[in-house]
Parts: structure tokens; C-alpha cells; sequence
């Protein structure tokens, strides 16, 4: 803090004449007794504070009662979305490997039935030998041939 | 190369009185109260309209600092922490006593605790200045140009940037200036 720092600002100086009145609106109280009082009214102000915090602060186990009263209910909401939710998903996971299971036991009876001819088969690719000579034109221009 | 700065026996003593406070000790509390109680007076005066407001701004902001005393750390400025903990205190009081009787506030604005020097005219002209000037640019100019709080303080004590204040406290001379001009003159 700096009492003498009323220099230019922005270039608009501290009026003396202006300074001096709001000195003396804002004078604080210069009786001694006064001070006293307060800081006795401060002390009490503590003090209730502290027994207003002892008497409001919970104590430990009083969570648990609050806990009962409203979140109990709260949790048995959620768990039993939670269950459904589970249930629900289990639901279509069955349904799922039960279509999967039919369908492969459908594939196995058609297969029985009717065996593919591929064990003793050969596959043969056929491969030109070279391409003509005018290969590569015609690619190029296709509608003049 | 030594950081140390020399200590004040004062400061000591203040720090001994805030370790002890942390402590429980509620003797050592009120000797922090006794010390600071009218810087925190004047802070929390320059913020808010009326000698009682300021005074409750006082007490809640020394039962603010009691209960986070235990969050302190002795080696900052005790009295600059409790400063922005009143100017709080004293800018949430301003802010309810603005919503809840605003139509009162050309009386509880001119209550200073005594009687000034000043004839009655030139205090309800005063007041009336006051009283349309803006709440933080009163606050700003009481802090620096009556208290001697420099713009970086005043900034951290309200919450402002420091060119905020600086702006703040140009334009709050100049309006008082003109307000309060022609009196000047007559006098």
C-alpha cells in the first residue's frame, strides 16, 4: 500500500478538496471503545460459529440414516434397471446362438444329403499362351475394330 | 545471493499468533481480530454503502478466515489474506443489499459513522456522488486514494484485473470531480 501514490492516472489527478471529503465520509470510528466492542462481537461471532458447527456437524454414522431414507430407494432403482438392462442383453445373446446353431445344423443335413463332388476334382486354370498383336491398340481404340 | 529477508519482530509475533490460532487457541485468534480489525474495517467500508454493513463484513469475514484458518499457510501475509476474504464478504453483503432495497439507497448511502467536519449541504452532495457512481469504482477510488492500496492490490482484493482498476479509479475521480465541481467553487 502506498498513501502518497496519487499521482496522474490516466491523466486525471487526485482532487485534494474531493480527497479530503471522502476521508471524512468514509473516517472510521476513532473511540477506542468502539473497536473493543467489535472485536469483543467478532470473538462471540467465532464462538457461536463453532458451536453452531458442532451442533449442525453430522456425525459419522448419521450418513448412513440419510442413506437408508433416500438413497436406498435410489440404488434399488438402479440396480433394477441394471438388472433388466442384463437380463435383456442375455435375452438376445441366447437368441442369437439358438438361429446360429439351427442354421448350422440345417447346412449339416443339406450337406449330408447331397455330398459335393470336389474331393477327386482337378481345377485347371487356362492360360494364353500370348497375346495377339494388335492387343494393345485395340484395348486402346475398341470402336475402330 | 541470500533470499532472506529480515524478518520484523512484528511479523513474528504475528506469525506466532496465527500458528497458535491454527492450533485452537481462540486467545490468539482475538489478538489477530485486535490487529487487523480496522484495516479489515476500512476494506470492507470502501466496498459496501453503510458504517453497519461494513461492520457485519467484519464479523463474517473473520468468522470466514476462523473456519479456514487450518487452510493457511503461515508464510503468506495473514492481512492480505484476510483483506480478500472481508472484501468478499463485503462484496456478497453489497451485492444482497442491492437486490433487496434498492429503493433505500440514497438514505443508507450518506450514513457515515460521524458526523464530518463538512456542512450538511456538502455531505448530501458528496452522498448524491457517491451514489451514482458505480459500485466498484467507488470502492476503487475509497481503497486508493483514501486507504493507499495500490492498483494490483485492489485488483487481487476485488477481483478486478489491475487495469480495471486503473480505468476504474480515472473515471471515478472525474465523475466526482464534475459532481462536486460547482460547490467547489462556490466555496
Amino acid at each position: 500500500m502506498n498513501g502518497n501514490e496519487h499521482g496522474n492516472e490516466h491523466g486525471q489527478m487526485a482532487d485534494q478538496r474531493v480527497t479530503d471529503l471522502l476521508r471524512s465520509h468514509y473516517a472510521a470510528p476513532l473511540d477506542e471503545t468502539y473497536w473493543t466492542g467489535l472485536e469483543a462481537r467478532v470473538m462471540l461471532g467465532v464462538t457461536r460459529g463453532i458451536v453452531r458447527l458442532n451442533t449442525v456437524r453430522p456425525a459419522w454414522w448419521s450418513g448412513f440414516g440419510e442413506f437408508r431414507a433416500a438413497d436406498i430407494r435410489n440404488g434399488a432403482l438402479i440396480a433394477a434397471t441394471i438388472a433388466l438392462l442384463v437380463a435383456g442383453a442375455t435375452f438376445v445373446r441366447e437368441a442369437e446362438l439358438k438361429a446360429t446353431a439351427r442354421e448350422m445344423a440345417q447346412r449339416a443335413a443339406v450337406e449330408s444329403a447331397l455330398p459335393l463332388p470336389l474331393e477327386d476334382a482337378t481345377l485347371t486354370s487356362r492360360l494364353r499362351s500370348r497375346l495377339p498383336e494388335d492387343a494393345p491398340e485395340r484395348y486402346l481404340h475398341p470402336l475402330d475394330y | 545471493m541470500g533470499t532472506d529477508r529480515p524478518v520484523s519482530a512484528e511479523a513474528l509475533a504475528e506469525r506466532e499468533l496465527v500458528l497458535s490460532a491454527q492450533a485452537g487457541d481462540h486467545t490468539a485468534f482475538a489478538g489477530l481480530v485486535h490487529r487487523h480489525q480496522r484495516r479489515a474495517y476500512a476494506v470492507a467500508r470502501a466496498i459496501v454503502l453503510s458504517h453497519d454493513d461494513a461492520e457485519d463484513a467484519v464479523q463474517e469475514g473473520f468468522l470466514h478466515a476462523f473456519r479456514a484458518l487450518e487452510r493457511f499457510r503461515p508464510e503468506q501475509a495473514f492481512g492480505a489474506w484476510l483483506h480478500r476474504i472481508v472484501a468478499n464478504a463485503a462484496l456478497d453483503i453489497a451485492r444482497r443489499r442491492k437486490v433487496r432495497d434498492a429503493d433505500e439507497l440514497p438514505e443508507t448511502l450518506s450514513s457515515p459513522h460521524r458526523d464530518p467536519a463538512e456542512s450538511g449541504e456538502l455531505r448530501t452532495r458528496l452522498a448524491r456522488a457517491l451514489g451514482t457512481l458505480g459500485e466498484r469504482q467507488r470502492a476503487v477510488i475509497v481503497l486508493h486514494d483514501i486507504e493507499g492500496y495500490k492498483h494490483a492490490e485492489i485488483g487481487t482484493l476485488l477481483g478486478i484485473p489491475e487495469g480495471t482498476a486503473r480505468s476504474d479509479l480515472h473515471h471515478a475521480r472525474a465523475h466526482l470531480r464534475r459532481q462536486l465541481s460547482n460547490l467547489r467553487s462556490e466555496k
